[in-house]
């Protein structure tokens, strides 16, 4: 029992650490209506990642999450100015920014197949193969993304905002997967939508949520990723309907 | 003098901890040898060396590709307990081994006595001359598809056998039995399947990948042409046309690939040129039947007698 906790605590340790930040940002990119921005910033990080490695063939930790971030960081950059000139479009944008980094994704790929894993490894992730050392590396910087985010509200907003998004999407697909990443941002704010105390209402869901997909994951011995999201999604459900419904925005 | 006095003094000391250590080592080793393999055909060689003195799993079944998995608790915990890992190696397992050993037991890490890689001890085909990512998914190391050549699974059985004496001594005379029962059956079985394999020689076939390249050159037959573009990367239609043509214009007895390989495209190639298709089973258990690797070349080869023309 006990070496079954050693095997999930790291990826554990992981999930929450992603989804404590993904609350607050979750309800803000509900609230702006821009909810597939997540998968196209995970799709564009990957896309750098292919480039550096493939096309300049930097290898090594520091230039592939450098090459990832900086696709990243351009890529919320263009969704931001996006925002300020055709607000009225912007969803559409980005639905087409992700399938357009995708299907270059494959045309690099085309004839470079070694990066295949890669890619495959950015966007699915392999939660159980999260490692103590990754856990604390990452740690400091979804610390510094909450602070910035609760300390400085003015963050919230403008380019700032979208710069803080895809710097903790960047680590959070490398960590967890993007499916991990799309449901913890989205399902603890849909039952949160109308609540008085959003952040502490969504941690608590997120929380109960992924920890009992990690549970049921080593229980049933199953994947995690995708266990994480059906239990997550299970919570988010029961949760709201706990909820008066009648305080459902239409 | 005094300082050598001191010395073997402090030699002694570390002999005797060194001792402690063994005998504490030697005792707890009691329990069964556990094994964990990369891929079913190395499971199956464990488990005719160890018999019933040790444990095996495999982190992949007969249905998978071995190129890919998905981590599930019970194989980090497997991985954890592992007191001998046995993989095809040459970079076959390299998009998740290294990140399960990160994970796994002191005793299966690069360089211990429990871990054993098949390529590095066999010598390998399809070596690249040049190394370029543009040439595919190679291996730079050579084809790890080393357990269809009846020479190498003797050698890495010899193997196993040796790793197997060294972390469990106590059994080591019923290893070395089992060894020597199996290489010679294994070696009536070599003549059996080329005496069997004769009317296959030198004919020609179309593969999916090259995951067939030992067997092949095992039983004489030349392979003419591969679905895949570069090993890794699926067709292109112009790539698929040169693949009809070959078809068409040479003898070809038909198209082979593995139970985890994409249907689509041999199905597609065999109606096209009515030439059949057969799915061999590739490893231990992919196929109903094969459970062991005696089972595995028989059933390989009267698959492929099956593609000649009924005369």
């Amino acid at each position: 029992m006990t070496e079954l906790f050693e095997i999930i605590i790291p990826a554990l340790l992981a999930v929450l650490m992603v989804s404590a930040v993904h609350v607050p940002l979750g309800i803000e990119v509900l609230r702006r209506g821009i909810i597939f921005i997540d998968l196209a910033i995970a799709q564009i990080a990957g896309l750098g990642l292919l480039i550096t490695t493939q096309i300049f063939h930097l290898e090594g930790m520091v230039a592939r999450s450098m090459g990832a971030l900086l696709f990243a960081l351009a890529a919320s950059l263009f969704f931001s100015w996006i925002e300020k000139r055709y607000r009225a479009v912007q969803e559409a944008v980005i639905g087409v920014s992700f399938v357009l980094a995708a299907s270059v994704s494959i045309l690099v790929l085309a004839n470079l197949p070694h990066g295949g894993d890669e890619l495959k490894h950015l966007l699915s992730g392999q939660v159980l193969f999260v490692t103590y050392s990754q856990v604390l590396t990452n740690f400091p910087l979804l610390v510094g993304i909450l602070a910035v985010w609760f300390l400085r509200p003015a963050s919230r907003s403008g380019v700032a905002f979208y710069i803080l998004f895809s710097l903790a999407i960047t680590v959070a697909v490398q960590l967890v997967g993007v499916y991990v990443v799309f449901s913890t941002l989205i399902l603890p704010a849909l039952v949160v939508l109308g609540s008085s105390r959003p952040h502490l209402l969504g941690w608590s869901v997120s929380f109960v949520g992924v920890s009992l997909g990690i549970g049921c994951a080593t229980w049933f011995d199953l994947p995690a990723g995708p266990v994480i999201v059906v239990a997550l999604a299970l919570v988010a459900l029961v949760s709201r309907g706990l909820i008066s419904l009648n305080h459902y925005p239409r | 003098m005094r300082t050598s006095t001191k010395l073997n003094k402090f030699h002694i000391f570390i002999l005797v901890i060194a001792g402690v250590v063994l005998s504490v080592g030697s005792s707890s080793t009691e329990a069964k040898p556990y094994v964990l393999t990369c891929e079913p055909e190395w499971r199956s060689l464990v488990q005719v060396i160890g018999g019933d003195r040790v444990k095996v799993d495999s982190a992949t079944t007969a249905q998978q590709d071995p190129h890919f998995i998905r981590a599930k608790p019970s194989l980090i915990a497997k991985a954890r307990r592992a007191d001998l890992l046995v993989c095809s190696g040459a970079g076959l397992e390299s998009g998740w081994l290294p990140l399960l050993l990160e994970r796994a037991s002191k005793q299966i890490q690069p360089g211990q006595v429990g871990y054993l890689i098949a390529a590095e001890h066999v010598p390998l085909i399809e070596i690249p001359e040049l190394v370029d990512r543009s040439q595919g998914d190679v291996h730079p190391e050579g084809n790890p598809h080393v357990h269809l050549d009846p020479e190498h699974v003797e050698l890495i059985a010899k193997l196993v056998a040796e790793r197997l004496s060294k972390i469990d001594p106590g059994s080591s005379e019923q290893y070395q039995k089992n060894l020597e029962i199996f290489k010679n059956r294994w070696k009536t079985s070599q003549v059996k399947w080329l005496q069997l394999a004769k009317p296959l020689n030198r004919k020609n076939v179309v593969a999916f990948h090259k995951s067939f390249s030992y067997l092949f050159r095992f039983l004489n037959i030349q392979v003419i042409g591969y679905i895949e573009k570069k090993p890794g990367i699926a067709p292109s239609a112009s790539h698929l046309a040169t693949v009809v043509d070959t078809v068409r214009s040479g003898a070809v007895l038909g198209v082979v690939r593995t139970p985890f390989d994409p249907s689509d495209s041999s199905e597609w190639l065999s109606q096209k040129t009515g030439k059949p298709s057969v799915v061999l089973p590739f490893t231990v258990g992919g196929a109903p039947g094969v459970s062991d690797l005696f089972l595995l070349y028989e059933y390989s080869i009267k698959a492929l007698l099956d593609l000649l023309p009924q005369s």
